[in-house]
């Protein structure tokens, strides 16, 4: 029980940091801590992702880097999206979705760090209510 | 893991918008995939306010640190955690 806690606490730091729901903890949390079936934890892990998802967006709001009508439009286009990624999932097999998906990612991490070593300098976060900003953190860095 | 990446490289968001809309986002796509897994039965109440409720907790410490980061930081911290999901998933 202290170690689902402790995954949640981690895996609620990870969502906060990269706008991420936490899923990609909760599900090995629910499964290694609380016995849950892979099928059940992905559920379960759903379930917890809404608390964070709302606390983090609203503190995310409050610093003023949410985009709202993107966000409502992003959620809703996924809920569209989601009938076709179960119709292709069916079509194609396990193995080739988890290998695909894999290198999907790995492009992507080398797309964000050749974009970001090599990109142009980015602006800083739209809003700043508490004086600190990302601009700061590179000077005092 | 797809949604940030999509409104930086694609959409030409900065980092701390993508993933802050990102995280609104997921509050309507985690509420309907929820709401569904729970109509078939599979989601368990209990095991994910254990685990959830730790979890808001953890992310109000992760908006704060994200705020004070610079936006290369995020993207790189990004690029890792999803080298090693991938990394994951081919050695599963």
């Amino acid at each position: 029980m202290i170690g689902a806690i402790a995954i949640g606490v981690v895996a609620g730091v990870l969502a906060g940091l990269l706008g991420v729901g936490g899923g990609v903890l909760f599900v090995p949390g629910l499964v290694i801590f609380l016995s849950l079936g892979q099928h059940q934890a992905e559920a379960t892990s759903l379930l917890a992702i809404i608390p964070v998802a709302i606390v983090g967006s609203y503190r995310q709001d409050r610093y003023g880097n949410v985009r709202r009508a993107d966000a409502l439009l992003l959620g809703l286009l996924s809920l569209a999206g989601a009938a076709g990624g179960v119709a292709l999932a069916n079509a194609l097999s396990g193995a080739f979705l988890r290998d695909a998906f894999a290198l999907l990612m790995l492009i992507v991490a080398a797309q964000l760090v050749h974009r970001t070593l090599h990109g142009e300098a980015q602006p800083a976060a739209p809003g700043d209510p508490d004086g600190v900003g990302p601009d700061d953190a590179t000077k005092m860095a | 893991m797809v949604i940030v990446p999509l409104l930086v490289l694609w959409l030409g968001y900065e980092e701390h918008a993508a993933t802050a809309t990102s995280l609104a986002a997921i509050v309507f796509i985690a509420g309907f995939a929820a709401a569904t897994q729970g109509l078939y039965g599979n989601v368990d109440v209990h095991d994910a306010l254990l685990i959830g409720v730790p979890a808001v907790g953890g992310v109000l410490v992760g908006t704060w640190v994200a705020q004070r980061l610079a936006a290369r930081a995020i993207a790189l911290l990004f690029a890792g955690v999803l080298v090693l999901s991938a990394a994951e998933l081919i050695l599963r």
